[in-house]
């Protein structure tokens, strides 16, 4: 590794001590890929919702500006890269509104990848009246990461079939001129079959799909973990030699992702407990550091042409 | 690389930043690069670390660390092989912690504290003076600890200048406190002003194992790095217990049971550390000369000073031990 380079990433979302969602899904692989990663969090808990206790405390917005000045100070380069995801409350959204700016102002390259956590599974998580204050921020966004509800919710417009996905995507791209949209994750039925895709477009590129083979079981952080590694691929422009390094960004982060999810899935199963625990079913991200650094098991993207897909 | 099948789930409490690598943040990457799932519970969450002078964020209420550690170690019932304490600021912390660890400990007894006594370093304090108190309470119930040389005077009141005043230093904290591992990270010698000493013991079937390590002291700021040795430390002690049980030849387990797996679980660390600091200083130079400026300001300085620790993966994991353990007639004669 060349002696000055240093990747600077600021991470702005959730963190728990125990477990992996948020900032600690995303840490330690940024680290792995070389980064150097600043993390603000916007709540502090014991572990994620879904286990039975959760203690802890959400920051305040001026906490959360408080810290960014902060690092700001120590950090007098700036951010190669800024990657905001989960906050709680329309003050905070707000203050990582003015956080992206500030970022974008110290250093006009910095990349801003925004996941819009808004809900999964027709259910949102934040009020409504958070949805405008997210729209007016998309345009200043780089590369959005929503999963197939949040962007059915941002643009008001279905996502359950390719060519929705893609009709979706075309008015992320129009309307907020978001240089690079990845719907993460949405199911789609074609025939009697079921389908999990993700679907990744970049102005002036071929979109294109992926089909992502289903594991049964339901783990929390993966959406965090393939944020954080799309983060990593695309800002460090490491696939810039492929004819369409974008696309291949996207490959080799959502192979990780899948390699990662395929390991929890194992060790769950060998566990043989009868009921869903999370705690169980944690991501083992510290025992697939392999997987980060370089998947084996390759997911490929297939270009998508609308015209050739009426439905 | 194999999956390990030793249980390593480890529940780090100590100081932790937003930017830059003291605390939880100089451990915590070290320890899963072993494939240790590390737990964090911050004692202080700030932007950076004091030596930059001035910093933005707070020190942890009481309350809150106590509610965090009562969700994970009693209402969660997470399970953990080891707990590392380190920066705790204030007594009141302290009491939360040692309490609730202790209670744990007695429910699960394998559970090794490996505790780092921060109070202070060169003659200087970081921490109200009651913590000395309440450690001075509860390191009795320590697996292992690692002070440094103003830590070890603070707890017994042997000053350590050399290393015979380290060797008593080492036996009073056996005697006051009965820790069966223990390392004074670093100490100077008057008579070897170029070099730095770490001395330490480990007691096994009422054995004692000791050694002393030197290595050529290396100029520079560098921070963090004792929370680093610690971290290190338990990492490098687990999986080499762990190739200590595997070895099935009788030979080569008399062959280090003289030394103790300890020694070389030391050495290790050094020369972990070792690879690590050489990398941040030539970082920091390389800085320096491409801005001469960054001197003059403390805030500048002290971030082209931050350890590279992720740059440094491969040094971390490795097994190299570049130290040889030092023959002392002082530590055969009466240890």
């Amino acid at each position: 590794m060349d002696l000055l380079e240093t990747k600077r990433i600021l991470a702005v979302q959730s963190s728990v001590c125990h477990g992996y969602v948020g900032n600690r899904s995303a840490t330690f692989p940024l680290q792995l890929l070389g980064w150097d990663v600043d993390v603000i969090p916007t709540v502090e808990l014991s572990n994620h919702a879904g286990y039975p206790i959760v203690k802890g405390r959400t920051l305040d917005a001026a906490h959360i500006m408080d810290l960014y000045e902060g690092v700001s100070l120590a950090n007098p380069n700036g951010y190669d890269c800024l990657l905001t995801g989960y906050s709680r409350g329309k003050e905070c959204v707000e203050t990582i509104f003015q956080i992206a700016k500030l970022v974008k102002a110290k250093n006009p390259n910095a990349i801003w990848v925004l996941d819009p956590v808004l809900g999964d599974n027709g259910k949102l998580y934040v009020e409504e009246a958070i949805l405008p204050l997210y729209r007016s921020m998309l345009p200043y966004a780089d590369l959005i990461t929503p999963n197939g509800f949040e962007a059915e919710v941002l643009t008001e417009m279905p996502v359950n079939s390719l060519a929705s996905a893609y009709d979706c995507v075309q008015v992320l791209h129009e309307m907020y001129h978001i240089k690079h949209v990845v719907i993460s994750s949405f199911l789609a039925i074609e025939g009697n079959v079921w389908k999990l895709y993700c679907f990744a477009s970049s102005i002036g590129s071929k979109p294109f799909y992926v089909k992502i083979p289903f594991i049964e079981g339901f783990f929390c952080g993966t959406g965090d973990l393939l944020t954080a590694l799309l983060a990593a691929h695309i800002a460090s422009n490491e696939f810039k030699e492929d004819s369409d390094s974008f696309k291949r960004a996207i490959e080799v982060s959502l192979s990780s992702v899948h390699e990662v999810v395929q390991r929890t899935a194992s060790r769950v199963e060998s566990l043989n407990v009868k009921e869903y625990h999370p705690a169980y079913s944690e991501l083992s991200i510290v025992k697939s550091q392999h997987s980060i650094l370089s998947p084996s098991f390759p997911l490929f993207g297939v270009y998508f042409d609308r015209s050739q897909n009426a439905v | 690389m194999p999956v390990s099948e030793v249980a390593k789930r480890v529940l780090s409490i100590q100081s932790s930043v937003s930017h830059g690598y003291v605390g939880n943040r100089s451990a915590t990457f070290p320890l899963q690069l072993h494939e240790w799932e590390v737990d964090v519970v911050p004692t202080v969450h700030f932007s950076n670390h004091l030596g930059y002078g001035s910093t933005r964020g707070r020190a942890c209420k009481p309350s809150e660390v106590l509610e965090l550690l009562e969700a994970l170690l009693e209402k969660n019932h997470f399970v953990y092989d080891a707990i590392l304490t380190g920066f705790i600021p204030n007594q009141r912390i302290l009491q939360v912690v040692s309490k609730l660890l202790i209670e744990y400990q007695s429910r699960h007894p394998h559970v090794k504290w490996i505790a780092d006594p921060v109070m202070g370093d060169q003659g200087e304090t970081y921490v109200e003076e009651d913590v000395l108190n309440t450690y001075k309470d509860v390191l009795s119930h320590a697996f292992l600890i690692t002070p440094n040389a103003f830590e070890v005077k603070l707890l017994t009141d042997v000053s350590v200048v050399n290393k015979a005043t380290a060797l008593y230093g080492l036996k009073r904290i056996y005697e006051l406190y009965k820790v069966p591992q223990v390392v004074i990270t670093s100490f100077e010698d008057a008579d070897n002003s170029d070099l730095l000493f770490s001395m330490g013991y480990s007691l096994k079937e009422n054995t004692f194992y000791s050694f002393l390590y030197s290595y050529p002291s290396l100029s520079g700021i560098f921070t963090g790095t004792g929370d680093l040795f610690s971290g290190l430390t338990l990492a490098k002690y687990v999986d080499e217990e762990s190739r200590q049980k595997d070895k099935t030849s009788k030979n080569e387990r008399e062959k280090n049971s003289s030394l103790g797996f300890f020694t070389e679980v030391i050495g290790q660390v050094l020369t972990c550390m070792r690879f690590v600091l050489i990398r941040t200083k030539e970082y920091t130079l390389q800085q320096l000369k491409h801005d001469s400026s960054i001197e003059k300001n403390r805030f500048l300085l002290s971030n082209a000073c931050e350890l590279r620790l992720v740059q440094s993966r491969d040094d971390l994991i490795s097994k190299k031990n570049i130290y040889t353990p030092e023959e002392w007639n002082g530590l055969e004669r009466n240890f």
